[in-house]
């Protein structure tokens, strides 16, 4: 009983966590988001498509890998602008080019992945592919904040704690994400485990966001 | 089912993971904690110095002051109320007729010296110059110097007047005044063109001499030389603002001072 109740709980954990955090978000200390509506527009694709997700499994609406695709796709969009809106004092408008340049080979190299995946297949790769550029973003942030450490306590601002969210669940995902597939494609039995695994990754990251939304205003950066 | 340990693997992998990247991000708020203090420190030793260099500077236009009011009082006010004294112990109650003269020299000489101290006065007060601003400073500077006689002396301004921060105009003030005081002293100058262009990035002053001008080498080779010591001192007082000290001369042709100022886009926008 207790058993199938963990089941239940894991299975719906990437809804609940990210539920939880947007309650947080929602009765935050300091009430200008700034560069943190990102996080909160992210914790909201979560909730929709992981809902959506659930939705059509249980009703027996059809595939919804589609939606899954979505997600990826969208998380590392909104997650890029978070990063690029925190470094934009910082970008010349030499590198604004290039990281335009960038971008656009990224795009052209999701919609090659995308297009050439079938809808109904699920491939993690395009998963792991994006946890990979977050987790960069993530150490860019560390380093850079180690460069110029002018917070008196990192701990008291709400990007360490989102930063370190993201870096929590997309660094503990990556070799769920890399494995899936092979996991799929060798009809392990109890691939479908591995992922049910992964939601468990939701809670440290959300357990973080929450966390950052309790910050204070003058400690806010 | 021969497969069966990889999802296992799999979980292993990103559990330890996690727990790396959490002891990786434990290590990090120490390490961060850390250098935030050295920063702190860092920066406390460089307000420390900036703070050193500016008293080191306010005493030495303050020590420039006092010379030059000691010099005016001797060399102008001096002479004047000495020849006014002069002339009121010369008079002479039975001749009437010098009497009213000497009276009248005596007036128009203590009015001079009057004039003078005022002049003075405007000249070397700081918040004069702070209230005129830098522009009206040094038309007034001029003005002063083509009343005294000797020197045609002109002013140009290139560019909308942009209002720099108090402080900085005062120095630019004092270091214009400096080199004037030393074109009067040793250049042997028939004029005197003081150059401003505003640009919206930087700001741009040039004082030029057709004196008699001076070698510079002396200046480059002997850093402890008392040569050049008020040119080295000018320097030192333009870094502190953040501008940039230049000098050219050329033997029998004149000297040319420039200062360039970079603006910031909060004083250009205001």
């Amino acid at each position: 009983m207790s058993k199938s109740l963990l089941h239940n709980i894991t299975i719906h954990l990437d809804i609940i966590a990210p539920l939880v955090a947007f309650f947080f978000a929602y009765y935050r200390k300091e009430k200008k988001l700034g560069e943190h509506v990102f996080i909160v527009i992210y914790l909201f694709i979560q909730l929709v498509l992981n809902t959506g997700i659930k939705v059509i499994m249980h009703a027996n609406w059809g595939p919804n890998i589609y939606l899954y695709k979505a997600n990826c796709l969208f998380s590392f969009i909104v997650i890029s602008l978070y990063f690029l809106q925190k470094w934009k004092p910082y970008i010349t408008q030499r590198e604004w080019r290039l990281i335009a340049i960038g971008t656009g080979i990224i795009s052209l190299l999701i919609y090659i992945i995308f297009t050439f995946e079938q809808v109904d297949a699920f491939n993690s790769y395009s998963y792991s592919i994006t946890a990979l550029f977050i987790c960069t973003y993530c150490i860019l942030y560390y380093y850079q904040k180690l460069l110029k450490p002018e917070a008196a306590k990192i701990t008291h601002t709400r990007s360490f704690w989102f930063v370190s969210g993201l870096f929590l669940y997309y660094a503990g995902s990556f070799f769920i994400f890399l494995s899936f597939k092979f996991l799929t494609i060798n009809d392990t039995p109890n691939a479908s485990w591995v992922w049910k695994f992964h939601n468990l990754f939701f809670v440290p990251m959300c357990a973080a966001f929450s966390v950052g939304f309790r910050c204070q205003t003058n400690h806010t950066i | 089912m021969p497969n069966q340990p990889y999802d296992i693997i799999s979980i292993i992998l990103s559990t330890s993971f996690t727990l790396l990247i959490a002891c990786f991000i434990i290590i990090f708020i120490v390490i961060y904690q850390k250098r935030h203090q050295r920063y702190i420190r860092e920066r406390q030793e460089l307000q420390t110095g900036f703070q050193q260099i500016l008293l080191e500077s306010q005493l030495e236009i303050q020590e420039q002051t006092l010379q030059t009011i000691s010099q005016e009082i001797h060399d102008n006010i001096g002479q004047v109320l000495s020849l006014a004294k002069l002339n009121l112990g010369t008079m002479d109650t039975n001749r009437p007729d010098q009497l009213q003269q000497k009276i009248e020299d005596s007036k128009s000489l203590i009015g001079k010296a009057i004039q003078d101290l005022r002049d003075i006065s405007k000249s070397l007060n700081t918040d004069y110059v702070s209230e005129m601003g830098l522009l009206q400073a040094l038309e007034y500077e001029l003005e002063m110097l083509k009343k005294s006689g000797g020197l045609t002396a002109t002013l140009t301004t290139e560019g909308a007047y942009i209002k720099l921060e108090g402080q900085k105009e005062l120095i630019i003030f004092r270091i214009v005044q400096e080199v004037i005081n030393n074109i009067i002293k040793h250049a042997k100058a028939n004029t005197i063109r003081v150059d401003l262009t505003y640009a919206p990035t930087r700001f741009t002053i040039s004082v030029t001499d057709d004196g008699t001008g001076f070698d510079l080498s002396p200046l480059h080779a002997a850093q402890n030389s008392r040569f050049g010591l008020g040119i080295r001192n000018m320097h030192k007082r333009a870094q502190l603002i953040g501008a940039e000290f230049t000098i050219a001369s050329t033997l029998g042709a004149g000297t040319t001072v420039s200062l360039l100022l970079p603006l910031a886009a909060s004083q250009t926008a205001g």
